[in-house]
């Protein structure tokens, strides 16, 4: 999707019943705006947005229907019941639930199947499962019955697979020399009415589907393959089976599922302190002592502040340290990246840490580059803690109204 | 050391990602006859004492036989996961290009192994 004279190309479904299904997966909500643009940052800045520029390319009446209910971030900070236990360790959110920033339920497909079933052409929805975002008009266009698992597991297996763009036709892929990359095509899956799957790209496009392509997909962010849980359907990828079709298509039958869960799962974040990266060139055959040097003179500087960040992760980049102490350094090296990282509760630490690289230029040794990057930019940290709701204590909400509709309640919200 | 080794890459292709603090790293075959192989001597315990480095708390491994795949659950592998890691690979993203040159006992089959059947 690109835009073209600012306008998203967001109007596929103005007259087929088709549409578009895209996630965006954010680490860190404060660097959202400026990083998506275009018809993601439409779906960041929220539905009235999205109605004013329908508005803006003449589409006024395009119903959109808007998915809500996902957000418990008032509930998960007023959390007086010591819900929200973290699901690996079972651990209480405890007084972190006072810095919670965002705590979203996975709705599922549900709510998208409803908003469409009233008429919406775009559906902008909370937090779904990425697979969901294909469940849902599976389940509109073939009507399948909820309790139908292995349809429904079906239809997740055809979002998971696309969830991710262009990893399943050679993007990420091992063997990506065999793609061409350059114009590389975005999949399309094919689901027929039986649910069986056919994985293909547009023609003319770059990339490859192959059975191996397909397959790393298939196994790509997964725990138990046996039970790969979403909130349609319990996914059981231990029985697909994969076969070439030729000419970029690949066969994925067989997709078994088992009942949808009872809990819900929740993505919550909460404020975590700071941290800031800085990195430097250092260069010379002697760079590998050089740059731990170079590490030792910011955390001894650092202390003779009184600053002693709670962790510093020293990395030399071009050494090795990418998967670290899996491959011993080189002998014969001459340059490398000394990348060095602080993490703290306290801001003022790593403000005197990002003070420290600056005035190596002159006190530091010989062989040094990369100053003009500037001072390492500080920024919050965000704890991720996963948690579940039940069920029935999440009532999600859809409203569908037409684009003019959504930019005028947008103007009066405003005003 | 092995005397007489091959690299996990030489018989297989590899993915891995994050699921939270765990990442998984999952080997796809590239033949039916290395699918067997691999499911005899690429052990959890392999793949934990090759990522020892890391600190992962324990490694879970589970097969796809019909799609011959193994996938490695490796537990805490990610020093704090996506949003806190100081590592540059805050994902895991590398895990996957990583185990490609685990060294495996070279199978009496190896040539078979190489050519693809699928």
């Amino acid at each position: 999707m690109q835009e073209e004279d600012g306008k998203p190309l967001l109007i596929a479904s103005q007259h087929e019943p088709c549409g578009l299904f895209s996630t965006v997966g954010v680490e860190n909500p404060s660097k959202l705006q400026g990083t998506f643009r275009g018809s993601y940052l439409m779906v960041l800045i929220g539905h009235d947005a999205v109605g004013e520029r329908l508005v803006e390319c003449g589409l006024d009446t395009l119903p959109i229907g808007v998915v809500t209910g996902d957000d418990l971030v008032e509930r998960a900070r007023n959390n007086k019941n010591s819900e929200f236990k973290h699901f690996d360790t079972g651990k209480s959110l405890g007084e972190r639930a006072g810095r919670t920033v965002s705590a979203n339920a996975y709705l599922g497909a549900q709510p998208i199947f409803q908003a469409l079933q009233e008429g919406s052409r775009i559906v902008i929805t909370g937090r779904v499962a990425d697979a969901s975002l294909t469940v849902g008009p599976l389940m509109y266009h073939y009507g399948w019955d909820w309790e139908d698992w292995n349809r429904v597991a079906a239809a997740s297996v055809a979002g998971h697979l696309i969830e991710c763009g262009a990893q399943v036709t050679g993007g990420y892929r091992t063997d990506w020399r065999d793609c061409a990359l350059p114009k590389i095509g975005y999949p399309i899956v094919e689901v027929d009415e039986q649910g069986q799957l056919v994985v293909t790209k547009p023609e003319g496009s770059g990339g490859s589907v192959t059975r191996q392509s397909v397959i790393e997909q298939i196994v790509y962010e997964i725990g138990d393959p046996a039970a790969y849980i979403t909130p349609d359907v319990v996914v059981d990828f231990t029985s697909l089976e994969v076969a070439a079709l030729g000419d970029d298509r690949v066969a994925v039958r067989g997709a078994t599922g088992n009942p949808r869960p009872e809990m819900l799962k929740v993505s919550l974040a909460y404020t975590d302190g700071y941290q800031a990266s800085g990195q430097l060139l250092v260069y010379g055959r002697d760079c590998i002592v050089k740059a731990r040097i170079v590490a030792d003179l910011i955390t001894e500087r650092l202390s003779q502040e009184g600053m002693q960040p709670e962790k510093i992760n020293v990395e030399l980049l071009g050494a090795g340290d990418g998967v670290p102490g899996l491959t011993p350094p080189p002998t014969d090296l001459h340059e490398v990246v000394l990348r060095i990282s602080a993490f703290d509760h306290q801001r003022e630490t790593l403000e005197a840490f990002s003070k420290q690289f600056a005035p190596l230029i002159t006190n530091g040794p010989a062989g040094l580059a990369g100053y003009a990057q500037g001072r390492p930019v500080m920024r919050t940290t965000y704890s991720y803690w996963p948690t579940t709701v039940s069920r029935d204590e999440i009532t999600s909400a859809c409203k569908v109204q037409t684009a003019a509709e959504w930019k005028q309640q947008g103007t009066s919200d405003t005003t | 050391m092995m005397k007489d080794a091959c690299y996990l890459g030489s018989i297989a292709t590899a993915r891995s990602g994050d699921k939270g603090n765990h990442a998984n790293v999952a080997v796809v075959a590239r033949c039916q006859a290395s699918y067997r192989y691999l499911e005899q001597v690429l052990t959890a315990e392999r793949v934990a004492t090759f990522f020892e480095s890391l600190d992962i708390s324990s490694v879970e491994r589970f097969e796809l036989p019909k799609i011959g795949s193994l996938n490695f659950l490796l537990l805490d592998a990610l020093a704090g996961g996506a949003s806190r890691s100081l590592r540059i690979d805050t994902q895991g993203k590398l895990l996957g290009t990583a185990i490609l040159e685990l060294k495996l006992p070279t199978p009496n089959n190896l040539g078979e192994m190489r050519a693809i059947d699928y």
